[in-house]
């Protein structure tokens, strides 16, 4: 079944018959519609109900190989009880940003990863507006595999980029900011408390390593982890999710960034021979 | 009815927005959202997608469509719509207030309509 929607010239609607949505939607972008971004939303249920009964969303971010943007009802409508951190005593938050027109303000989530080299990258090509407000979240360590020299790289590089986009003028170089987050907090809390002080953002755009539902349960025991999971229940506004599935084509076109001297002799074996 | 100077050209960008078969996946709040700061009518391709499951209130979330888009929304013909829909309003606060009430009606209306349509 299809309708048209006016002001859109190419637009349609399709009804799918299935038993399970994230498996149905996958079967539908892969076999019958490429598309570069699926918009979803999300009831906003807590972290106990998700674990029990299942959250649509998630699966859905985990199942489809497409960059998600999800849409919590609580977050849209700003009733959504604000996220804070425990402040220690004499230690002020940031400011929020005084941006004066209604253009889109979006704020990226980095950690030094692959995946957060490439989003600003997608986002350039296929989200930012000329006349966005961007807000670079950095944070100054991360887990596993973090290179912080490698991290400030990535942020160097992608403030050049995203000035590229909105032009060098003193206005287009003032709608960019770069925030550090603070070091003293898990870095998804810190995300979190980021968004709130430095909002209200339109999109927060961050990317996920793609782990699965047995990784994020056992992540969810151990405390550690799944940021954008994380950012789905509490950050502020809606989340644009960037997995490694649904940049894979990316992966291969973009280079990556080079790590710290002692890794980049590691990884460029063929520069030796 | 759509004079775009852009009129004929492929999109560049092809966005899908999934509506779900429950409330609180609010077509409207979506739909809205999506309006305002995503799609760009000169380069998007949208693609509305709704995954119908074993839930009673599949078509919900078709109304809401129509709701949510007013008068920009054209040739719906979607037989499990019940004429007398409380979704009504293009106020999304009003649909998400009335939401919990309109829910039994709408479930109900709907396995109503289900089942006379099965048995013709």
């Amino acid at each position: 079944m299809r309708f048209g929607i006016k002001n859109f010239e190419h637009s349609e609607f399709w009804e799918l018959k299935g038993t399970s949505v994230p498996e149905t939607l996958h079967e539908f972008f892969t076999h019958r519609v490429a598309c570069d971004l699926l918009v979803i939303g999300s009831r906003g249920v807590s972290t106990m109900r998700s674990v029990l009964t299942g959250s649509v969303s998630t699966g859905i971010i985990d199942a489809v190989d497409v960059p998600c943007l999800v849409v919590r009802a609580t977050a849209f409508v700003q009733e959504a009880p604000p996220f804070r951190l425990p402040t220690p005593a004499g230690q002020e938050l940031a400011q929020p940003l005084a941006h004066p027109s209604r253009s889109r303000q979006i704020a990226f989530a980095l950690d030094g990863s692959d995946v957060s080299s490439i989003i600003v990258t997608w986002a350039l090509k296929s989200f930012l507006r000329r006349d966005d407000y961007v807000t670079l979240l950095h944070s100054p360590f991360g887990l596993d595999d973090f290179d912080g020299v490698r991290a400030a790289a990535q942020v160097a590089k992608c403030v050049e980029q995203v000035q590229l986009l909105l032009g060098t003028s003193a206005e287009a170089k003032q709608r960019v900011q770069q925030v550090r987050l603070e070091e003293n907090v898990e870095p998804k809390e810190a995300l979190a408390q980021a968004v709130e002080n430095n909002g209200p953002f339109d999109v927060l755009i961050t990317g996920s390593r793609g782990y699965g539902t047995l990784a994020r349960l056992r992540e969810r025991v151990t405390g550690h982890g799944s940021v954008s999971t994380f950012l789905l229940q509490y950050a502020c506004c809606p989340v644009l999710v960037l997995t490694r599935r649904s940049l894979v084509d990316w992966l291969d076109k973009i280079p990556m960034l080079p790590s710290t001297p002692v890794k980049a002799k590691q990884e460029s074996p063929g520069t030796a021979r | 009815m759509a004079s775009h100077a852009s009129r004929g050209a492929a999109p560049s960008r092809t966005v899908a927005i999934a509506v779900g078969n429950k409330h609180g996946q609010d077509t409207t709040m979506l739909w809205r959202f999506a309006m305002a700061h995503i799609l760009e009518r000169e380069h998007d391709r949208v693609v509305i997608v709704h995954v119908r499951t074993d839930g009673p209130t599949g078509w919900v979330p078709i109304v809401a469509a129509q709701t949510m888009a007013g008068d920009a929304v054209r040739a719906v013909s979607v037989r499990e719509t019940p004429k007398d829909c409380p979704l009504d309003s293009s106020d999304w606060m009003n649909l998400h207030r009335r939401r919990a009430g309109c829910r039994k009606r709408c479930v109900s209306a709907s396995r109503t309509s289900s089942t006379q349509s099965s048995g013709s």
